[in-house]
């Protein structure tokens, strides 16, 4: 394979400008250079970023984790550093003695809690991890409660509107933060992918309408405030697709009642790759965005807009909800073409799908099961040592997750606009308090490309640039299995540094050691 | 949303048994609505289009080359009539549906609704869409399926490169590898001659010492007290009556012209005998009697490693599933052991001849809503006709030019691009991804002309599949080939009592065959309770009467 030119110079580069207009994610249109790049105020799009993180929901079958596994997973996550991250759970693991009363008053049915099981240790324990840790939790429950083929509480007629979803939700809620002392918890998610209905038979979610789904946020809403959870907010959509979460978005922002009762504009993305590929994910981003602040002006304001999965489509296996390139490279670089693509497009943190292939599984009908492998890694000890390893995308999050912390500032840069440069994009980041800055180029042309950069902003100045190599050959992992930088040279991104970017990587340039 | 209503309120809730009414899947119930861009939704659905509901890029383009909204959803295999059924007593239904369309059902179900004026005709002149016309020219049976000279829907063809293929898929795979080692483990025992026979290749008296030798063998080959040597698919038991058997269903000729009992007539009830025999031998499972029609739990027993001679319809998909299945359960090691796990078992009859039931060149039909205009139903033919052209077909197979794949001007030949197409570092194999075309293009034909050169396709089962169809293929042309076929006069032709009674007759006959089997009852009580299900025999008659005989 090519060797991969290294960072060159501090070479004050001019002798070849190529100038285009453009704008940048704000829709300030300015000159920009496509080769000297500078970052300027203008280009801020987001001015308090508030971080990524990775789906961390309560395991679906805690026996299988052995206490060095869940040691093992917390360095991991340690590295990882996230500061959101989205855990869901099933009401069904702690529903007991549920009477129904057989008439048409859901209201009066009774029911009981069992909390002293293993899915409640198990989600207390990675709650308190993420008290600790000062990640904002969007805590959920994947759907309503009853068997697929079963409906033994009668749920999926009326789905999340049915009274009775209100109720549970409060009372686990104040279990949770009243009983347990659980502090991270900022977001309650309505039922997973709501617009995503599916079949009578195969999903409980297939009567379901955004006029059901908006009542039973309503429904929350007050039963959260009546037992002192107001700072709760409740997730706008959880929806999946564009097209789905259009319909939602457009709901919530034209009714005054249902926009007052979400606390963000929330939503999955699963991207196919061309989409990515060709720069066009902020495209569709900026459009459903645009869209949504005609009717609701505190979007991006009061009501941000977050996407709670985040994943690539292609390679998705549908019999066991893996992905067959998750081990691959390029599904890192991806993910990071797709953070810069939507951070640049105004969405204000991202929790990618997902942490540990152990937390999620597929059950099939002959009896057997699979984790589902769209991790970072996998915990169980009967999975493979490849599954175990930790995967490429691990190492580029690590870096993404460091580098855009919680306050930090995003900068677009003009020439991202695909019209102008489909294969190369480019971000500028400061971090919270100036505190330092980076650099995030990704190349996703074949060839190598030259560049300079220079962040034209204050920030607090170390005088280094740690430089960081994603790709197939350069990623540099330390003793300890994490990523480290590639090299650290004395400069500072306030002067123009000139470097190659390889094909198809991403490179990081950081005042600070992520 | 929708309200369903009743277009012609007791008669067609009378249709069909299915009374619940959902809106599940009921798009804009045939009328012309326009996206954001203009564009012309079109609500399709299909069984096919599993985990996809219109939105990825591939889709996008057919979108705009045809001015077009494509949103999709798609029926529960398990529960697929039942769908149509609620949709079609609702008068719900999506601008195309997809029909399980068979001979038994084409007068209960396609005619009625043609009646009804449910459905909405393909228009007399297809010349614009030559692709879908040069298909249509090869439907088998096309005549039958067209009232009044016109044809509601389109039938899919099953590969559009080899119309002429009209055997089905229903046959065996065996355990080859328990045969092999039947062999080893007897190499040494005098006068052994091998059971196994190279190429596949048997008999009827090589079948049956077969069976007797995995009888014998069955515990140690298996590991267990419960596996079983002969299983079927509920739906297909007892499958050696296929070499006896003249007509696959309920009806046959008799010499004379006439159309009788099949269930019945003197070569099925040989074929029962044989049956019986297997199933007092214990060949046959004895659970086989217990399996429900839907299926799967012979499939089961022979993954489990609990059986090993299976029947199934064995279709390129269902045979790629099986070793796929058997792959992840048993554990082969190899190809070759795989491939021995899962071998084509070619049986000869006492005839001496192979034995397989007859196919349409089709399977199910894609038909659409009366509701809908003549614009959409253009819109959908154009998207159908271009999918079925050399460039739509490389959309559906390959991608989009240039960002999946190069195609050199002068041979044609194709270049898969590394970065789109990508390959699971783990097991090298190409990584899926979601292509609409490619499933749009099963509204028309099942896919098996491109199973070939498509990328994903597994070459080994496939050429394995092939080489099956290949020899049964040569079979048929040396004339050792014996296609169990219903006459099409009678299968396709439409009476009061037919299309009413026929499924459940032959649901009736074939539990029947099974108790004659299984011992609960003697051949007369057979016959006279086979001939005695209500309204066989004046189904029988209704058709001899047509036929004028």
């Amino acid at each position: 394979m090519n060797k991969t030119n290294k960072i060159l110079s501090l070479a004050l580069l001019s002798s070849c400008i190529v100038a285009v207009s453009g704008c940048n994610g704000n829709g300030n249109k300015r000159e920009a250079d496509k080769d000297n790049i500078v970052f300027i105020k203008d280009d801020i799009v987001l001015d308090s970023f508030e971080g990524l993180g990775v789906e961390w929901g309560t395991y679906e079958d805690p026996d299988k984790l052995s206490a060095s596994s869940w040691a093992r997973s917390l360095e991991i996550m340690d590295r990882l550093n996230p500061q959101v991250t989205r855990c869901m759970l099933n009401y069904d693991w702690f529903i007991t003695n549920f009477d129904d009363k057989y008439d048409d008053d859901k209201t009066n049915d009774t029911w009981e809690y069992n909390f002293a099981n293993k899915y409640m240790n198990n989600t207390v324990n990675v709650l308190r991890y993420c008290d600790d840790h000062n990640i904002d939790v969007a805590f959920g429950c994947w759907n309503v409660p009853g068997n697929v083929g079963a409906d033994q509480y009668n749920m999926f007629t009326e789905v999340t509107s049915d009274p009775r979803w209100a109720r549970m939700t409060a009372d686990i809620l104040e279990y949770l933060t009243v009983n347990q002392g659980i502090r991270c918890i900022k977001y309650f998610v309505n039922s997973n992918e709501p617009n995503y209905s599916g079949i009578e038979g195969k999903s409980k979610n297939y009567n379901n309408t955004f006029e059901i789904w908006a009542k039973g946020v309503q429904n929350v809403r007050k039963a959260l405030d009546e037992r002192g959870l107001g700072h709760i907010k409740i997730v706008g959509g959880d929806t999946t697709g564009f097209e789905g979460t259009e319909e939602y978005f457009t709901g919530i922002s034209k009714s005054k009642s249902i926009r007052e009762a979400v606390g963000d504009y929330g939503f999955h993305v699963y991207c196919p790759n061309m989409t990515i590929d060709r720069g066009e994910l902020a495209v569709n981003i900026r459009g459903v965005y645009k869209k949504t602040k005609k009717n609701d002006s505190q979007l991006g304001v009061t009501r941000m807009p977050h996407i709670w999965e985040a994943g690539l489509y292609d390679g998705k296996n549908a019999e066991t909800d893996s992905n067959a390139l998750i081990a691959n490279f390029s599904y890192g670089l991806r993910m990071a073409d797709y953070t810069l693509q939507c951070v640049t497009a105004g969405v204000n943190s991202i929790v990618y799908w997902d942490f540990d292939d152990g937390m999620h599984f597929m059950y099939h009908e002959d009896g057997t099961t699979n984790s589902k492998g769209w991790g970072m890694f996998s915990s169980l000890s009967t999975d493979s040592a490849t599954k175990q390893r930790l995967r490429p995308w691990y190492h580029s999050s690590v870096l993404l997750t460091n580098l855009l912390r919680k306050g930090s500032k995003i900068m677009d840069y003009p020439t991202n606009d695909p019209e102008i440069d489909n294969a190369f994009r480019s971000m500028g980041v400061i971090g919270p308090g100036s505190s330092y800055a980076g650099v995030v180029a990704i190349n996703r042309n074949m060839m190598p490309v030259t560049k300079t950069f220079r962040i034209a902003e204050e920030f607090i100045n170390s005088n280094k640039v740690y430089v960081y190599i994603y790709n197939e050959n350069e990623l540099q992992l330390g003793d300890d299995g994490f990523v480290k930088e590639n090299q650290v040279i004395d400069a500072s991104l306030r002067d123009q540094i000139e470097i190659s970017v390889p094909g198809n990587t991403m490179v990081i340039l950081s005042s600070k050691e992520l | 949303m929708k309200k369903a209503k009743l277009l012609c309120g007791a008669c067609l809730t009378a249709l069909m048994s299915v009374t619940a009414l959902t809106a599940c899947g009921g798009g804009s119930n045939g009328a012309d609505k326009y996206d954001k861009n203009n564009r012309l939704i079109l609500n399709l659905r299909n069984v096919y289009f599993d985990q996809w509901n219109g939105e990825d890029n591939y889709t996008e383009i057919l979108n705009e080359m045809f001015g077009v909204k494509i949103k999709a959803t798609n029926y529960s295999y398990s529960s697929w009539d039942t769908q149509v059924g609620t949709a079609i007593n609702g008068d719900n239904l999506t601008d195309a549906i997809q029909y399980n369309l068979k001979a038994y059902n084409f007068g209960s179900s396609y005619e009625k609704w043609v009646g009804y004026g449910l459905l909405k005709p393909l228009p007399d002149d297809m010349s614009r869409w030559p692709e879908i016309q040069k298909m249509l020219n090869n439907i088998s049976n096309i005549d039958y399926l067209k009232v009044d000279g016109k044809l509601y829907g389109i039938p899919i063809a099953n590969d559009i490169s080899n119309p002429t293929k009209d055997f089905s898929n229903m046959t065996y795979v065996y355990r080859r590898d328990w045969a092999k080692q039947i062999d080893e483990m007897n190499k040494n025992t005098a006068g052994w001659t091998n059971v196994y026979k190279e190429g596949d290749v048997y008999t009827w008296e090589e079948f049956n010492r077969l069976l007797t030798a995995f009888k014998t063998n069955i515990k140690t080959l298996s590991g267990t007290d419960k596996a079983d040597v002969l299983v079927d698919e509920a739906w297909g038991f007892p499958s050696v009556a296929n070499f006896y058997k003249n007509a696959p269903h309920c009806y046959t000729k008799d010499s004379d012209g006439k159309a009788i009992n099949a269930f019945t007539a003197p070569e099925y009830l040989n074929g029962l005998d044989a049956a019986k025999e297997l199933v007092a031998n214990k060949i046959y499972s004895p659970d086989q009697c217990n399996w429900k029609e839907e299926g799967g739990d012979a499939t089961t027993n022979y993954l489990g490693g609990k059986a090993a001679v299976l029947y199934d319809n064995f279709s390129f998909s269902n045979y790629l599933k099986l070793r796929t299945n058997f792959k992840n359960q048993r554990k082969p090691g190899s190809v070759d052991a795989l491939n021995d796990g899962t071998a084509f078992l070619k049986i000869k009859g006492p005839d001496g001849k192979f034995a397989i039931e007859n196919t349409e060149n089709w399977f199910s039909m894609t038909m659409f809503n009366h509701k809908i205009s003549d614009t959409k139903l253009e819109k959908i033919l154009d998207v159908i006709n271009y999918l079925l052209t050399d460039e739509g077909t490389r959309l559906a197979i390959y991608g989009q030019e240039g960002y999946d794949y190069t195609m050199d001007s002068v041979t044609g030949e194709v270049t898969l691009n590394e970065m789109s197409w990508e390959k699971n570092i783990n097991t090298g194999e190409y990584a899926p991804k979601t292509n609409g075309a490619k499933y749009l293009r099963y509204m028309a034909t099942l896919g098996n002309d491109t199973k070939a050169y498509d990328p994903y396709t597994d070459l080994t089962a496939y050429n394995i599949f092939n080489a099956w169809n290949d020899e049964m293929k040569a079979a048929k042309e040396a004339g050792d080939l014996r296609i169990i076929v219903e006459p099409a006069d009678i299968s396709w032709m439409s009476t009061a009592t037919k299309n009413k009674r026929t499924k459940a007759n032959l649901d009736a006959a074939k539990g029947l065959a099974s108790d004659y089997c299984y011992g609960d009852i003697n051949q007369t009580k057979y016959i006279n309770d086979v001939e005695g299900l209500n309204g066989y025999k004046d189904a029988i008659d209704e058709i001899n009467a047509k036929l004028g005989k």
